[in-house]
C-alpha cells in the first residue's frame, strides 16, 4: 500500500463527487485559457491585418499635400533589397451609374509597375486606362463585379493647395466613369492602408498616368511605397531621400529668361515655401527675390485703374522706398498722377477658408518707367490657373470675385498686349509685410546667368532639406505593428468580463470538494488515530485534489478552444459594434495555454487546500468553532470595508485616489465584502430567535449555522452572481435625450458630418452660401485635420498619433463639458487657453477622457508628439479631458496653431452643425444633396456618441451574459447543495418523521433555511449593485431602468426559489422516511 | 525504562464548554488508573460518564485540563509531536463502535494503513497481515471491499488493523455495539484471545455485562472519577 495507490483508489470510489468538483475546475479554466487564447487571437490578427494592409512595404514617403515627380522613386530603386514605388492617391465617392449604392471615402490609389514588387503580389497587373482595380469590401457595398462600370467622383490632387490666395477652387472634383476589371482580395493587396485600424477600407487601384492625365498633372505622385528589406531606420531612409531629391519635387521650377538675363525659379505652388528661399539664397547670395500680388484696385482721387499685378522688388535699379511706389506709363496716365501723387492700392487678403479681407494701402508716386521698361519684368507675373491662361480679362476666374462691369474695354487692351506685366512696382520689404501669407513670402527668384541649370539643381539639392517642406518619412509597418501590439488587451478584458464564472466555477469546486472531505471526517479522524502526521493526511488529500483539478484543468483546456472560438464569433458577427471587423482568427498559443493552465491548478489547489487544511487539523469530537479566527478578529474585516465605503461615498473626489463612476463602483464592492463579511461573523456566532423553546425558526437557523462556511459560500455565489448581473443592466448608457444640451457630449449640436472632398470655404458666410445654394438655418463649426489615425474606442489599435483637428476656439466656448482640466487652462473658459502661445514647442490640446485614459494610455498633463510641416517636433500637450463627446478619437488644437503648423490645410473635412429648423431632418436633406459629390457623411450626434455608447454597452451585454452564466452555474451549485444538504440529514428527518412531525413541517423547515440564503445572497449582491449606480441615480444623468432591474432581481429569486422548492419536496415528501430511520 | 504498568493516569480532568462558550460541564474530576501490561480491562458508566473521553485520553486523541498519562513509562503530556505520532502508530490501537474502514480500499489495503506513515509496507508488515487476518478468520476476503463484507467481518477487519504495528495497547470504545449478539460474541472472544496470546493490554469502554465479564478488571466511571468493581457483582 502507497500514498499513490491509496489515492487512486480514493478517486474510483469517490469518481461522481470528483467528477463534479473537476466540472467546477474545467469551467474555471475554459474562462481562464479562453481569455488568453481571445487576446492572443486578437494579437494575432491584428497582426494579419497589419500584414495584409502593407504587405512587404516597411516605409512611405508623403509630403502633406504636396506632389513631387515620379523620378524620385525611380531614383530610388537602387537594389534587390531597396525599391520604391511612386502611388497618386486620392478620395472618391464612387457609386454605381445613376447614383445608386453611394459609398464615399474611397481610396483611389494610382499605382505603376513596381507596385506589385513593393508590395509583394502580382495579381494586380498593368491597369489599363478607364478600367479600375476594386477590393472586395467595395465591391461588396457597391454590388458590382467585373465588367461593370463604376461611377467616381475623385479629389483632385493639384501642385497647388487648396486655399492658394489668388487662384479659384472650383474644378476641385473630377467625375469619371470606369469599368470593374478585377476583383482584388485582401491577401492580393486589396486591403492596402495606412491608417492603423482593423476596418476594412475601401480601395481601388488605377494606372498612375492614367490617374495624372485626368488631374491635369504628368508624372507626379504624392506617396512612395518603399520596401526595405534592410528596416533601415526612418533617419536612413530619410537620407537617401535627401541624396535623390529634386528641386522639382518641391514644386520649383527653373528657367531661363534669355540670354544674360539669368534663370528664374518660381513655384507651381505660385508662392515658394520660406525655406526654399532661404536655401537658394545660402546657395546663391546674389539672387534676387520678387513678391508679385494681384490687386482689386489702384485708385487716386476720382480715378480707379481695376485689377492690376502690382510686383514688389529689391532695391537697386529702382530704388523704391517702403511708402513709395513706381508705376508704368499706362497706369499713370490711367489715373493721370504723377510723381508725388498719391495713390490707394487695394487687395484680397485670404483666410484659411478662403475669408477674404479687403486691405488698402497708400503710396506715393515716386517715378513713371515707360512701358518698355516695365516689360522686362513681364515675368514676374505668377503662373495663377484661371488667370495666366485667360484669353481676356472677360475669362479671368481667381480665387477672389471679379466684378467684370469693372472691365474697361483699355483693360482688355491692356491685357491684349502686355498680359500681366505688373503696372506698379513697391519695394520688396513693404510687399512682404502686405502680402506674405502662410505659403511663402516670394513669388519668383531670379539667379544670375554665370551658372547652368544642373548646378542650380544641385545647389538648392545641397541647401534646402525636403523634410523642412512637410516631406516624410513614416515607418508604417513598425508603427502598424507597434500600434496592433498595443491594442485592447482582450485577454484581460474577458479574463475581467468572465471573472464570475471563474469565481464561480472555484467555489464550486471548493464547496463539492469540502463537501466530500466533511463526509470523509470519520476517515480522516482514522488516520489521526492511527498515527498520521497531520501533513501526511494533508499530503493524501491534497493528491486527490490535485488529480481532480488535473482532470478539470485538461477539460477546461480542451473547452476553451471551443469558447474561444465562440466568443470570436460573437465578436466577428454579433458583437460585431466592438471590433468592427470580421476578421478576427482564432489563434492559438501552448505559452497561453501553460500559463491559463498553471493559474488554473495553483488557484484551484488553493481554494482547494483551506478546506483540506481545515478539515485535517487535529481535533476533538468537541471542538471549538469552526472559524479560525477568534470572535474579536472577526469583526475587523467588516468594519474595515464598511468604513472604507463610507468614506468612499461621502468623501470629496479630491481626496479619493479613484473620483466618479469608480469611486461608486468600489464602494458597491465593499459594501457587498463587508455585508458579506457580517454574515460571515453570524453564521459563526448566531443569535437565534425563539428564546429558550424550540420553534420551527429556530431550526432552521440550527441548520443554517451549523455547516457556516457552506451556507457562506452559497451567499457569496449568490451575491456575486446578482451584483454582476445587476451592475451592468443598471449601468448601460443610454443615449443623450437632449442634443440641445451644450455641456453633453453633443456640445449642443445637432449633426456631425465628414466629407470625402474638403470644403474650402467658410459655409458660415452668406456669399458661400448662395453660391452653394444652402436655404437652411443653420451655422457650422468646420475643422481642419492633419494625420488620419482614429483613437477612439472603434479602433482596437493603440495609435500614437491620433488625428489632429482645429478650429477657432472660439466656435467651442461654453460647449461640452470636462472630465479633467489641467491647472494651466482657464478653468471658466478653457477652450481658449488653447490659443495660448506654445511654450518651447509644446501646445495646448483637448481629447476625449477616454481616449486620453484609454486609447492612448496617457493621463492628463501627458504631451504626444507629431512633426509638423517644416519637420519640426511640437508637442501636444494633454490639457483638458472631454466627457463622452462626440469628437471622440481626435485631438483638437486651436486653428491658430494648427495654421502655424499645417500651413497647407486644404479647408475642412469636419463639420459640427447646429440647426435651427424646427425639422432639422429638413437640414439634413438639404446639406446632404449640396455636398453630396464631396462624399458629404452626415449624422444626427445623438447617432455617432450612440455608437460609441454601444461599445460600452455592447462590452456590459458580453458582461452581462457571462455574469448570467455565472449565475446559472451557481444556481446549479445551489441545487445541488440543497440536494446534498437534504440527503445528509436524511436520517435526523426520518427521525422528525418518526416523532410526528408532518412532511409539511420538515419542508417548511428546508424551505426556511434555503430561502434565507437565496435572499440574503440576491439582496445583498442587489443592494450593493445599487449603491454602484448612486452618482447616476442622484445626478439623474441616466435613466436606471429601474422596472429591468426589479424584474431581473425577480427573476434570480424566481430561479432560486424553484429549486428551493423543488428538490426538497422529492426528496423528502415523495420518499418513505421512517424506512431510512430503520435501515439506521 | 520498562514500567510494570503500561497505563497510569493520575488526576485526570476534563471538562468542556458549550459551542457558545456561556457554560462548562466537567466530565472527569482527578479520575486515576492504572492498568498492568497485559491486562485488560473493562471501563463502565452511564452515557455521559466519560468513557470515551478516557479512551480519547490515554489514546493521545485529547488533551485533559490537567493531569498526568504514562504510556509504557512515557509520560504523554509535553512530549514532541513526532514523539506522540510515533507513540500513537506504534504503541496503541484503536477499535471504535464503527469500524472506519475506508470504503475505498480493500480489506487487506485497510489493514495495512497503518503500516504507511512509518513506510512498513515492506514484505513483513504484508505477512503479518495475513497473519492478523488468519487470526481473525477473515484470510479469504482480503480482496473483498467493506461494502461487500458485514458488520462483523468489517469490525474483525477493524481490530486486525489496529494490531498491525503491534501495538501494547488496544483501546476500545464499543466495539460490538454495532454488532448482532453473535458477531458480538466471536469478536469479544478474538478480543480474549489477543490479549492472551500477544500479550496486548486492553482497555474496553463498553455496556454490556458479558463484555465486562470476560475481563480481568471492571472500573466504573461515576461522577467523574474511577471506581473498581467486583466481577461478581457484573
Amino acid at each position: 500500500m502507497n500514498i499513490l495507490k491509496l489515492v487512486l483508489r480514493t478517486l474510483r470510489h469517490y469518481s461522481r463527487s470528483s467528477l463534479a468538483s473537476s466540472a467546477g475546475v474545467a469551467v474555471s479554466t475554459a474562462v481562464l485559457c479562453g481569455a488568453l487564447i481571445i487576446g492572443d487571437s486578437l494579437d494575432y490578427s491584428l497582426s494579419e491585418i497589419v500584414r495584409l494592409r502593407l504587405g512587404n512595404i516597411t516605409h512611405t514617403i508623403t509630403a502633406g499635400e504636396r506632389l513631387f515627380t515620379g523620378d524620385l522613386a525611380r531614383s530610388l530603386n537602387s537594389s534587390d533589397h531597396f525599391a520604391a514605388s511612386s502611388v497618386l492617391r486620392s478620395r472618391a465617392v464612387v457609386s454605381l451609374p445613376g447614383g445608386v449604392n453611394r459609398v464615399s471615402n474611397v481610396n483611389i490609389w494610382g499605382i505603376d509597375d513596381d507596385f506589385g514588387r513593393v508590395f509583394g503580389i502580382d495579381t494586380i497587373r498593368y491597369i489599363q486606362a478607364g478600367e479600375a482595380h476594386i477590393n472586395r469590401h467595395l465591391a461588396a457595398r457597391l454590388d458590382t463585379g467585373p465588367g461593370e462600370h463604376i461611377q467616381l467622383r475623385i479629389n483632385k490632387t493639384s501642385t497647388l493647395p487648396v486655399n492658394t490666395p489668388l487662384v479659384s477652387d472650383a474644378g476641385r472634383i473630377v467625375s469619371v466613369r470606369l469599368r470593374v476589371a478585377e476583383i482584388v482580395d485582401d491577401s492580393q493587396g486589396g486591403r492596402l492602408g495606412m491608417q492603423a485600424t482593423q476596418s476594412p477600407p475601401y480601395n481601388i487601384f488605377v494606372d498612375i498616368d492614367w490617374l495624372n492625365s485626368i488631374m491635369d498633372l504628368e508624372d507626379m505622385a504624392n506617396m512612395l511605397l518603399i520596401r526595405d528589406e534592410n528596416e533601415l531606420e526612418a533617419d536612413r531612409i530619410g537620407q537617401k531621400i535627401r541624396n535623390a531629391w529634386k528641386p522639382e519635387d518641391a514644386g520649383l521650377k527653373i528657367s531661363s529668361l534669355g540670354e544674360n538675363r539669368g534663370w528664374e525659379i518660381t513655384s507651381k505652388r505660385v508662392f515658394i515655401d520660406d525655406h526654399l528661399v532661404d536655401a537658394v539664397s545660402d546657395a546663391f547670395p546674389d539672387s534676387e527675390k520678387y513678391l508679385t500680388y494681384f490687386f482689386n484696385s489702384i485708385s487716386t482721387s476720382g480715378k480707379k485703374t481695376p485689377y492690376s499685378f502690382v510686383a514688389s522688388m529689391p532695391g537697386g535699379e529702382f530704388s523704391i522706398g517702403n511708402d513709395e511706389v513706381i508705376v508704368n506709363e499706362w497706369l499713370a496716365s490711367d489715373l493721370d498722377v504723377f510723381a508725388g501723387d498719391t495713390v490707394l492700392m487695394s487687395y484680397f487678403e485670404t483666410g484659411p477658408l478662403r475669408e477674404l479681407y479687403e486691405r488698402e494701402a497708400w503710396f506715393v508716386v515716386k517715378d513713371i518707367i515707360t512701358m518698355d521698361m516695365a516689360g522686362d519684368y513681364s515675368f514676374l507675373m505668377p503662373y495663377l490657373p484661371g488667370l495666366s491662361d485667360a484669353g481676356s480679362c472677360s475669362d479671368w476666374d481667381a480665387g477672389i470675385p471679379i466684378d467684370l462691369d469693372l472691365i474697361r474695354d483699355k483693360d482688355e487692351d491692356y491685357w491684349d498686349e502686355f498680359r500681366g506685366t505688373p503696372k506698379a512696382f513697391i519695394s520688396l520689404e513693404r510687399g512682404i509685410e502686405l502680402w506674405q501669407n502662410r505659403f511663402g513670402s516670394l513669388t519668383t527668384m531670379v539667379i544670375p546667368d554665370n551658372t547652368t541649370i544642373e548646378d542650380i539643381r544641385m545647389k538648392i539639392q545641397a541647401q534646402a532639406d525636403p523634410f523642412r517642406i512637410d516631406f516624410r518619412v513614416n515607418s508604417v509597418r513598425e508603427e502598424g505593428r507597434a500600434a496592433a501590439r498595443g491594442g485592447t488587451d482582450f485577454a484581460s478584458l474577458f479574463a475581467g468580463l468572465g471573472v464570475f464564472l471563474i469565481i464561480s466555477g472555484l467555489l464550486i469546486t471548493a464547496l463539492l470538494f469540502d463537501y466530500s472531505i466533511r463526509k470523509r471526517k470519520p476517515q480522516i479522524c482514522i488516520f489521526a488515530a492511527m498515527g498520521y502526521p497531520s501533513r501526511l493526511i494533508r499530503r493524501i488529500f491534497t493528491w486527490e485534489a490535485f488529480a481532480v483539478i488535473l482532470a478539470g484543468t485538461i477539460t477546461g483546456v480542451l473547452l476553451s478552444v471551443g469558447y474561444s472560438r465562440l466568443i470570436l464569433e460573437g465578436l466577428n458577427h454579433l458583437w460585431y459594434d466592438i471590433v468592427r471587423t470580421d476578421v478576427l482568427i482564432l489563434h492559438i498559443s501552448l505559452k497561453s495555454i501553460v500559463i491559463g493552465a498553471l493559474s488554473a491548478i495553483i488557484i484551484s489547489l488553493v481554494v482547494v487546500y483551506r478546506g483540506i487544511g481545515r478539515a485535517t487539523k487535529e481535533k476533538t469530537r468537541h471542538s471549538k468553532s469552526v472559524s479560525g479566527l477568534s470572535g474579536k478578529h472577526m469583526i475587523i474585516m467588516p468594519l474595515f470595508t464598511l468604513i472604507l465605503f463610507v468614506l468612499l461615498l461621502f468623501l470629496p473626489d479630491s481626496l479619493l485616489p479613484v473620483s466618479g463612476m469608480i469611486s461608486y463602483f468600489a464602494a458597491g464592492v465593499l459594501l457587498l465584502i463587508s455585508l458579506l463579511s457580517f454574515y460571515y461573523i453570524f453564521l459563526n456566532k448566531p443569535r437565534l430567535p425563539g428564546g429558550k423553546m424550540i420553534t420551527y425558526m429556530k431550526l432552521s437557523w440550527y441548520n443554517l449555522c451549523r455547516n457556516p462556511h457552506r451556507s457562506f459560500a452559497v451567499v457569496v455565489l449568490l451575491s456575486l452572481g446578482t451584483f454582476v448581473v445587476v451592475v451592468t443592466g443598471a449601468n448601460r448608457r443610454d443615449l443623450e435625450t437632449d442634443p440641445a444640451n451644450r455641456s453633453g457630449g453633443t456640445g449642443g449640436f445637432d449633426f456631425i458630418a465628414e466629407t470625402t472632398a474638403p470644403v474650402s470655404r467658410d459655409l458660415n458666410d452668406q456669399k458661400n452660401r448662395r453660391e452653394y445654394g444652402i436655404t437652411a438655418e443653420v451655422d457650422f463649426v468646420q475643422f481642419f485635420s492633419n494625420y488620419d489615425d482614429d483613437a477612439s474606442c472603434l479602433n482596437l489599435n493603440r495609435v500614437a498619433n491620433p488625428r489632429i483637428i482645429a478650429t477657432g476656439t472660439a466656435n467651442l466656448s461654453g460647449r461640452f463639458s470636462f472630465a479633467g482640466l489641467h491647472p494651466l487652462l482657464d478653468q471658466d473658459n478653457p477652450w481658449k487657453s488653447l490659443d495660448d502661445s506654445p511654450k518651447d514647442g509644446i501646445i495646448p490640446a483637448v481629447a476625449d477622457m477616454e481616449v486620453i485614459r484609454w486609447g492612448l494610455g496617457k493621463s492628463i498633463g501627458d504631451t504626444l508628439w507629431y512633426t509638423n510641416s517644416k519637420g519640426e517636433e511640437i508637442g501636444l500637450f494633454l490639457a483638458g479631458g472631454l466627457e463622452n463627446s462626440v469628437l471622440q478619437g481626435n485631438v483638437i488644437i486651436s486653428a491658430k496653431h494648427f495654421l502655424e503648423n499645417f500651413p497647407d490645410a486644404g479647408g475642412s473635412g469636419l463639420f459640427l452643425i447646429e440647426s435651427r429648423n424646427a425639422r432639422p431632418e429638413e437640414t439634413e436633406d438639404e446639406l446632404s444633396f449640396i455636398f453630396r459629390d464631396r462624399g458629404w457623411e452626415m449624422e444626427t450626434t445623438t447617432a455617432r456618441l450612440s455608437r460609441f455608447i454601444v461599445v460600452e454597452n455592447t462590452y456590459l451585454r458580453i458582461f452581462f451574459m457571462m455574469g448570467a452564466f455565472g449565475m446559472l452555474l451557481g444556481t446549479a451549485g445551489f441545487a445541488i447543495i440543497i440536494a446534498k444538504g437534504v440527503l445528509e440529514r436524511k436520517s435526523e428527518m426520518a427521525l422528525m418523521s418518526a416523532l410526528g412531525f408532518p412532511d409539511k413541517k420538515l419542508l417548511v423547515i428546508t424551505y426556511s433555511e434555503n430561502t434565507i440564503l437565496l435572499l440574503s445572497g440576491v439582496l445583498t449582491g442587489a443592494i450593493s449593485a445599487i449603491v454602484s449606480t448612486l452618482p447616476a441615480l442622484l445626478e439623474g444623468s441616466q435613466q436606471i431602468p429601474f422596472g429591468y432591474l426589479l424584474l431581473l432581481t425577480g427573476v434570480l429569486i424566481l430561479n432560486g426559489l424553484v429549486w428551493i422548492l423543488a428538490i426538497p419536496y422529492f426528496l423528502i415528501a415523495r420518499k418513505k422516511l421512517a424506512a431510512a430511520l430503520r435501515n439506521e | 525504562m520498562q514500567a510494570d504498568y503500561f497505563i497510569k493516569a493520575k488526576g485526570l480532568y476534563k471538562s468542556y464548554s458549550n459551542t457558545l462558550g456561556s457554560s462548562r460541564s466537567e466530565v472527569l474530576k482527578g479520575l486515576d488508573l492504572i492498568v498492568p501490561q497485559g491486562e485488560k480491562v473493562a471501563v463502565m458508566g452511564p452515557s455521559g460518564s466519560g468513557k470515551t473521553t478516557l479512551l480519547n485520553l490515554i489514546g493521545t486523541l485529547d488533551e485533559p485540563d490537567s493531569g498526568e498519562i504514562w504510556i509504557d513509562g512515557t509520560l504523554v503530556s509535553g512530549i514532541k509531536r513526532e514523539e506522540l505520532l510515533e507513540l500513537r502508530n506504534g504503541k496503541l490501537g484503536f477499535v471504535f463502535q464503527q469500524h472506519h474502514l475506508l470504503p475505498q480500499c480493500t480489506m487487506l489495503e485497510n489493514i495495512l494503513l497503518p503500516a504507511l506513515p512509518n513506510r512498513n509496507t515492506s514484505e513483513k508488515a504484508l505477512h503479518r497481515a495475513r497473519e492478523l487476518m488468519d487470526f481473525m478468520g477473515i484470510e479469504k476476503l482480503g480482496n473483498n471491499k467493506p461494502g461487500e463484507l458485514s458488520g462483523g467481518e468489517c469490525q474483525r477487519a477493524a481490530v486486525a488493523r489496529s494490531l498491525i504495528n503491534s501495538p501494547g495497547l488496544l483501546l476500545a470504545d464499543e466495539p460490538t455495539g454495532s454488532l448482532d449478539s453473535e458477531n458480538a460474541g466471536r469478536l469479544m472472544e478474538l478480543l480474549v484471545r489477543i490479549n492472551d496470546q500477544m500479550d496486548v493490554t486492553m482497555l474496553i469502554a463498553t455496556h454490556s455485562a458479558d463484555i465486562a465479564g470476560k475481563m480481568d478488571r471492571v472500573c466504573v466511571i461515576k461522577e467523574g472519577l474511577l471506581t473498581e468493581k467486583s466481577k461478581q457483582s457484573n
